[in-house]
């Protein structure tokens, strides 16, 4: 199957079961009810899908892409099959913020201060990754799993101090719920804006895979591409936290499971990574707030018992995956 | 074409090659010639721009290298480093097609130009029966192969080889070097490989540039410096010429 045909299949799939999903819930909904209730915008059906499930979906499907590219750059970037969204500790970032607005009882103020904390973590690692010589992937990993683990341990504290009460609704934070997200439209133009990029500079990004010596002899501007995928993969996490929290394994897993379907360009890949993902955190939604209706589950958890299967099952299928 | 002036190839904080200048001129094949570790990648590093020197630019064309873009330069001066990272998922046609990035027009690049000079490519390096396999499970030579097709698909004015024949069999050394004299000759090129085989230098290049230990160098016509007298200082070994046919050989002695 060539690389624009697996494109157009696994898009058109992941917005079928994207659909689907909309049906699906504590009150389920049959298909010809469903079209029905869309084509007379009104009744019960109609408010359930408009004002709940269409939504949740949305944003589930954001969340998704986002992290699924986010993942998918930063492993180029870093020439690092275990980069993930996260690496940098954009996530501790965004928690540490959000968990300061709740223990401090002003929730209003939780996305707020989500912001803020993942965005000194950007421009920290920055900062820190370009002082004494230029950055490099080596450098920049380390930068950001030391500021990452450094901020994993306030996050600990702030756990541990914490009024028991609250401790589960952090941790559910923690893991990934978007029991509480709503769809934003700036994250759906980032989401836009990471898909077009991907598909112009795919090249340029493919080049980058042979080091950045390899493409600058190749005429690669391979510092200013550094520093937008870096910016890009990061805004793209911080969309997604700030809403959802942590959402786990989408951003390491997708793009592998991309790759070894055999589709390489970043041209296609960037896109598939971001309707795949989609689906996936969609579909683990759907059963995180379904399986244990009425109790709703950390769609993080679901994503990882979903997404580690899948991946472990491409891998041993394709035993020629070394290095 | 190619103008070095004053230039100091520095590593750390150490200068490794001090004051060195010379200039390469299309229809040239110099061999860069050194003992390990005395500045020679260092060198071609500089030379095709992805490194820049402290003081005293090199010149492109008359034309300071800093003021090139990218792209521009990589059509100029083309690089083959002798280590990449092996992240490359792709096919080994897309890879040596991955070659013509600086000449991509628009956003979609290969053009049918594009597609042409990655087909000629891979032909010449007898690898177009490869183009559809993963270029991860090539072996070394294979790869190398291809690697040295992506340079030739970049089509630069000068070339820049690091090392190139590393992991080729004897029948692809000696093709890939009669092609590289039969470019640079008929096609209007230049080239600079940094290379250990001082028989193969002797009888494929019009020049050379040696690197000595103590940061100073030679450079010019092969046949006034390649002596047995100069190798055997630049690798502190003893080698004795002898003559096979028309060609000089060095032989060293221990």
């Amino acid at each position: 199957m060539s690389q624009q045909s697996a494109l157009v299949s696994v898009a058109l799939m992941s917005i079928l079961i994207s659909l689907a999903c909309v049906g699906f819930g504590s009150v389920s909904i049959p298909i010809d009810m469903l079209f029905k209730s869309i084509r007379e915008t009104e009744g019960v059906h109609w408010t359930v899908v408009s004002q709940l499930r269409f939504p949740r979906v949305l944003v589930a499907f954001m969340s998704g892409a986002l992290l699924a590219m986010s993942g998918c750059l930063l492993q180029t970037l870093l020439r690092n099959p275990l980069a993930d969204p996260y690496i940098f500790g954009i996530s501790s970032g965004a928690s540490l913020g959000v968990l300061s607005a709740l223990v401090f009882a002003v929730p209003v103020f939780s996305v707020a201060l989500g912001f803020v904390g993942a965005g000194l973590v950007i421009i920290l690692v920055a900062f820190i990754a370009h002082r004494g010589s230029d950055w490099n992937p080596y450098r920049l990993i380390l930068t950001g799993v030391m500021v990452s683990a450094g901020l994993n341990a306030l996050i600990s504290l702030i756990l541990v101090l914490s009024p028991p009460n609250m401790m589960k609704g952090m941790i559910f934070w923690m893991m990934g719920d978007l029991t509480y997200a709503e769809p934003r439209s700036w994250a759906g133009v980032l989401m836009i804006l990471i898909i077009l990029f991907g598909v112009i500079f795919g090249r340029a990004l493919d080049a980058m895979s042979l080091g950045s010596e390899r493409a600058l002899a190749m005429g690669v501007s391979v510092k200013r591409l550094e520093y937008v995928v870096y910016l890009l993969a990061s805004f793209a996490a911080v969309a997604v936290v700030v809403e959802g929290g942590a959402i786990g394994f989408v951003g390491l897993v997708v793009p592998h499971i991309i790759r070894m379907t055999g589709v390489w360009c970043h041209r296609y890949l960037i896109p598939m990574s971001a309707f795949a993902g989609g689906a996936l955190v969609v579909v683990a939604d759907t059963m995180a707030r379904s399986l244990w209706a009425p109790l709703q589950l950390p769609v993080g958890v679901m994503t990882a018992l979903i997404g580690v299967p899948i991946l472990i099952y491409l891998l041993n299928k394709r035993s020629d995956v070394t290095s | 074409m190619l103008q070095v002036k004053n230039l100091d190839v520095i590593v750390g904080q150490k200068v490794l090659v001090g004051d060195l200048s010379f200039n390469v001129e299309l229809g040239q094949n110099w061999a860069i010639l050194g003992a390990n570790g005395t500045g020679k990648t260092s060198l071609v590093r500089l030379l095709s721009g992805i490194t820049k020197p402290n003081q005293n630019d090199i010149l492109v064309n008359e034309i300071s290298m800093s003021a090139y873009s990218k792209k521009s330069l990589a059509k100029e001066v083309g690089l083959l480093p002798q280590f990449e990272e092996q992240n490359y998922w792709g096919l080994v046609g897309e890879y040596v097609g991955l070659g013509r990035f600086a000449h991509a027009v628009g956003l979609w690049g290969q053009s049918e130009s594009d597609q042409l000079m990655t087909s000629k490519s891979l032909e010449n390096f007898e690898i177009e029966h490869l183009s559809h396999r993963e270029y991860r499970g090539l072996s070394g030579g294979e790869r190398q192969r291809a690697r040295l097709a992506s340079l030739m698909a970049q089509d630069p004015k000068i070339f820049l080889w690091d090392e190139p024949l590393e992991n080729l069999d004897y029948s692809g050394q000696m093709k890939f070097l009669s092609w590289i004299s039969k470019i640079v000759r008929t096609n209007n090129k230049a080239s600079m490989m940094v290379i250990h085989d001082i028989n193969l230098a002797s009888r494929f290049f019009t020049h050379t540039l040696m690197v000595f230990k103590d940061g100073t160098y030679l450079s010019g016509v092969c046949a006034e410096i390649m002596t047995s007298e100069n190798l055997s200082g630049l690798y502190e070994t003893r080698f004795d010429q002898v003559l096979h046919g028309e060609a000089k050989l060095f032989v060293p002695s221990r």
